[in-house]
């Protein structure tokens, strides 16, 4: 029997800021335990929260950035529960009015435009994290209190595959709006994966089934292992039960965490100590015009305005920093082809193998528009640039200089590659005066000898022109 | 219906559990506190009303800014707690 | 005569003109600390070393509350001094940082003696619950003081202390200061900060404190108001001393008081001696009103909204609590539970540590916030919140205050009958003062005569941020009432 899949995603990601989302802790990794802490965030009593205004901004970049609506107030919620890594007992969290609701995100899988609806995104607190040991958990509350962004998507992916390139573009989002490094390793980035199976072609979705808390490089694994396990469930006739499960990196399967019936109530309410914070008008036009191009535009507008494939479109897309240096140097008046070749190739390649990034680079964008200006007026080869690009990083030169001080630079003056040409025809008199303009061969040796003589530089199409003007007066004299 | 067994599950969601007769107790105090519940049903025109949580509206409510950052000493901040290794508390191993 | 027994302010002009040290002040007020303990058990924690050693570094300054002893409830956070909420959960908890109340009392001059009992975890209004014992009332030691502020408001009136701070959730300074013929104040929700108050319901919390005269709670407030970055809600500073601004001019103001509460037809078959007497006083009340140049009209207001006070009350109060109090597992401060797993330990600590009472508050917090319920209890009672402080502002627009009797009787013997929880006297005369923690209104109770030797009094309301008016109101009653500045057991000065 055949399936039809359905995948919501709920996204939580780190957000970057100097101090902690309700505490003046300072939001950080650090390896020692418990030295980013403050009384607010081990849940002392008495304390109270007050919200930074930086994750707000950021937030809000989030949901602007992902077509939401936004409220008039910024408001948070009490999510009320037990457990270790949570010392107050309750997450500050945002359920009523989050600061994003009814978005979508428009993202390629493959070839194809897809729009993902965005149920909404809210700000909310992260828990401390836990250490296992053997015989034992320690607690360390450097984590409590960052910044956390929850995503929410309706479910309406209907692919292992549009839930990765939803995630893939989502990150990009992240990174493209500054708001977090998505420091995937350190579990910046973390999922609550829903999924259901049904029979295909009903209008009805099937049995949901939550995965919790699954980092985000294990998303494409859990999400195989648990439509496995449905697919074969159904298969022999066992029902889907409504539940939650975890995925074991180890065993590379999904385990029951709870049913549906011993599911958490959260007693959600407002939460009192913050009052409503305003989110002005001049805020969110703020907010909406320092919005960068986001990565979809961008692919879109460089297959469509600079005729790129789009798997190159994708390519110079996927950061930043890549599609900044690329379009710098497009604007510059360089042909967006020459230049997405260059960049998908040669500047991708070598940032792979310094392991570095654009912003580490040492060949910059002026650099880059330097090196093909002399290409563009024939001052150099293609082979000869390639050679300069390596060069120039090698030892932190200017094309320029690299030209200049290998003397590669090509003699392009007609009348510098007169003088040589004339000198070449003074010692090879007997050739020239034979010379006949329907024997190539012989043009071809007189043009050898005018590069040998010009140590390479003379520029060939200028020496072949001088050589025919030249040759034919020598023929006639 | 409340009955006691709800109570019991309820108070067992609180993480702590009532002695037997303390339980007979609240379920006797639930009669009454449902019964001036009522007194609250009986206001009908409530519905278009916005539920209140702040005693009043402030203006210029200001979030903190983002700048300073302050931290606690580490010892001094879990000098409470009665289980520690290192400079973190300890707790038995918490199974997910 | 003690200087102890005097005003702050004369104490201050004593401790000015060198007629007293702040060291002897501290002093005696340590020894009747000690002295009283056993009879009134006022205190925690009696701060005897950091007293002294403070008393001693404390920097002069103009303040009128330098070298004042002052007692602190126990629900407020001390640095480096154990702070227990009177629970058996934090009957071991030494905070690392203090209030900002605390602070603010510092940098006063004010010195704390100690930490004053309070109804566990400041759910309860007996003064009965706290878990080193119960405090008794210093005019009858048969009777209660009321709460949850207990400690802090019998050290006061048995006159330890000139001042002592509180918090206020329904009436938790207001009602005890009624019982111990003081006057009890809580400002303007946000007035003072609440960084460092331990949380009973945090919409409905004020920090506050109690004196023996009005113009010393103006004083005090002026030390300790003001606005704090740590408290979201805290209100921006209004940059006046109340004290200096204090002049008991009432002449033109307009009170009023509820005909509904004030209508003895409505105790049909609950009245006794001591409400007459109550009623009689507050007919008193209202003539000096007169006489002082008031206006005092009649205000009529729906019953069933007041008469669901109580249990509005009771809904966002313990649905708070129960969320507020989740930090209380044993794991980063308080007593271990023990268990074989986290659950159990945490499960351990909580039904250990915490009384019968506390618990039974908790389960219903937790019953009116449940998904099922929580639209016909929890919002349902954020909604009649709302009505009953649109109607009260609305009232405001034309009276400065609204005036009625802050109990129904004295002080209750500690084995009294439980009172009829569905009665009108207690859910009309006993629960009304919740509607100023409803609003965050200004409100301050104050002696206006006593039953029997034991005192009664009246509580007085205002509009939110109007606290002067509240105070002035209140400055110009308690000349005219002649119960001001007194003390439990000692002659009328």
């Amino acid at each position: 029997m055949e399936y039809d899949i359905t995948i919501g995603l709920e996204v939580h990601c780190e957000l970057k800021s100097t101090s902690k989302v309700f505490s003046p802790s300072p939001n950080a990794y650090s390896e020692k335990p418990n030295t980013n802490i403050s009384v607010i965030d081990l849940g002392f009593p008495g304390i109270l929260p007050v919200v930074n205004k930086e994750s707000i901004k950021k937030a809000l970049t989030v949901a602007t950035a992902l077509n939401c609506e936004t409220p008039e107030y910024m408001i948070f919620d009490r999510k009320n529960y037990y457990y270790p890594d949570l010392p107050k007992g309750y997450q500050i969290t945002q359920m009523h009015y989050p600061v994003g609701t009814n978005g979508y995100l428009d993202i390629y899988v493959e070839d194809k435009v897809k729009r993902i609806y965005i149920h909404d995104t809210h700000l909310e607190e992260d828990t401390a994290s836990l250490d296992h040991y053997d015989k034992y958990s320690l607690i360390d509350y450097n984590r409590c209190g960052v910044p956390l962004l929850e995503t929410v998507t309706e479910p309406c992916m209907h692919s292992i595959d549009e839930a990765l390139a939803f995630l893939e573009s989502l990150k990009r989002l992240f990174l493209y709006t500054d708001v977090s490094d998505v420091k995937v390793e350190l579990g910046q980035l973390r999922c609550d994966i829903n999924v259901s199976l049904a029979p295909k072609g009903s209008n009805e979705l099937g049995v949901k089934v939550e995965m919790k808390n699954i980092i985000s490089y294990n998303v494409k694994m859990a999400l195989e292992s648990e439509i496995k396990r449905q697919i074969q469930e159904l298969n022999n006739n066992r029902a889907i039960v409504k539940e939650t499960r975890r995925y074991d990196e180890a065993t590379m399967q999904t385990y029951r965490m709870r049913s549906k019936e011993e599911a958490i109530d959260y007693k959600y309410f407002i939460e009192p100590n913050i009052p409503p914070i305003k989110l002005t008008n001049e805020l969110k036009k703020e907010v909406k015009e320092s919005l960068p191009e986001l990565a979809f535009s961008k692919i879109t507008r460089y297959i469509n305005e600079y005729g790129l494939s789009l798997v190159d479109a994708k390519t110079i897309a996927k950061d930043k920093d890549i599609a900044n240096y690329y379009e710098k140097i497009v604007t510059s008046g360089k042909d967006p082809k020459m230049v997405s070749n260059w960049v998908t190739t040669r500047v991708l390649g070598r940032l792979s193998k310094d392991e570095i990034t654009i912003s580490e680079f040492n060949f910059t964008e002026d650099k880059m528009i330097e090196l093909l200006d002399f290409i563009e007026s024939g001052k150099i080869s293609t082979k000869q640039a390639k050679d300069i690009f390596y060069k120039c990083i090698e030892e932190n030169k200017t094309p320029k200089k690299v030209v200049k001080e290998s003397g590669m630079e090509q003699i392009t003056n007609e009348e510098e590659i007169r003088k040589i040409v004339l000198e070449v025809l003074e010692e090879n008199s007997d050739v020239a005066k034979d010379y006949n303009p329907e024997k190539g061969r012989m043009l071809d040796f007189f043009i050898g000898q005018t590069m040998k003589k010009s140590r390479g530089k003379a520029n060939p199409g200028v020496a072949t022109k001088v050589l025919k003007e030249e040759l034919l007066k020598y023929a006639n004299r | 219906m409340i009955t006691k067994d709800k109570l019991k599950e309820y108070s067992e969601k609180l993480m702590f559990r009532l002695e037997e007769e303390q339980y007979d107790t609240l379920l006797k105090e639930f009669d009454i506190i449902l019964e001036q519940m009522k007194l609250i049903e009986d206001i009908k025109e409530i519905e278009d009303i916005e539920p209140m949580t702040f005693p009043f509206e402030l203006d210029n409510v200001r979030p903190r800014e983002d700048e300073k950052i302050e931290t606690i000493d580490t010892a001094m901040a879990l000098s409470n707690a009665k289980e520690k290794i290192g400079t973190e508390v300890k707790v038995p191993k918490v199974v997910e | 005569m003690s200087y102890l027994d005097l005003s702050i302010e004369e104490m201050h002009e004593a401790i000015i003109n060198g007629k007293i040290t702040p060291e002897e002040l501290v002093k005696e007020s340590l020894q009747r600390a000690k002295e009283y303990q056993e009879k009134y058990n006022s205190f925690v924690t009696i701060t005897e070393k950091e007293a002294i050693d403070e008393v001693t570094k404390i920097k002069k300054n103009d303040s009128y509350l330098y070298g004042i002893p002052c007692a602190i409830k126990d629900n407020l956070s001390t640095k480096g001094i154990l702070t227990t909420s009177s629970s058996n959960i934090l009957k071991d908890y030494v905070p690392c940082f203090d209030a900002t109340v605390v602070s603010k009392l510092k940098e006063s001059g004010s010195v704390s003696i100690g930490k004053t009992v309070l109804d566990e975890l400041a759910m309860g209004g007996t003064g009965t619950t706290g878990h080193t014992g119960v405090v008794r009332n210093p005019w009858n030691k048969e009777r209660l003081i009321g709460g949850s502020s207990a400690g802090s408001c019998a050290a006061v009136a048995s006159g330890i202390v000139p001042f002592a701070i509180g918090s206020d959730t329904g009436d938790s300074i207001r009602k005890p200061a009624i019982y111990g013929g003081i006057v009890g104040f809580k400002p303007t929700y946000g007035r003072i900060s609440r960084y460092g108050l331990f949380p009973f319901a945090c919409s409905l919390d004020h920090v506050g404190c109690f004196a023996r005269n009005v113009k010393d709670i103006a004083y005090v407030v002026d030390a300790i108001k003001g606005h704090d970055d740590k408290d979201m809600t805290s209100l921006e500073n209004d940059n006046v001393k109340y004290s200096d601004l204090l002049d008991g001019n009432v002449k033109g103001k307009k009170v009023f008081y509820i005909k509904e509460i004030m209508d003895i037809n409505n105790y049909e078959g609950e009245t006794d001696k001591e409400l007459e007497e109550v009623f009689k006083n507050f007919d008193t009340v209202l003539e000096k009103c007169r006489e002082l140049g008031m206006e005092v009209c009649e205000e009529s207001i729906d019953i069933r909204l007041l008469k669901a006070i109580f249990s509005t009350y009771m809904t966002i109060s313990c649905a708070e609590a129960t969320s507020n109090n989740s930090n209380l597992t044993g794991i980063q401060f308080g007593p271990r539970g023990e268990g074989k797993n986290i659950e159990e330990i945490m499960f351990d600590a909580r039904t250990k540590g915490f009384s019968e009472l506390i618990k039974r508050r908790f389960v219903l917090g937790s019953y009116v916030l449940q998904k099922e319920n929580q639209e016909k209890l929890f919002l349902n009672a954020g909604r009649i919140r709302r009505l009953i402080v649109d109607k009260f502002n609305e009232l405001f627009e034309k009276y400065d205050a609204f005036i009625l009797p802050g109990s129904s009787s004295i002080a209750p013997k500690f084995q009294s009958e439980n009172i009829d929880k569905l009665s009108n006297r207690y859910l009309l005369l006993e629960n009304h003062m919740a509607i100023g923690n409803f609003g965050g209104m200004p409100s301050i109770t104050i002696p206006s005569g006593k039953i029997d030797n034991m005192p009664i009094g009246i509580c007085i309301t205002g509009r939110a941020k109007d606290d002067l008016n509240v105070l002035n109101i209140a400055y110009a009653l308690e000349n005219v009432l002649g119960q001001k500045g007194q003390i439990a057991g000692k002659e009328n000065k």
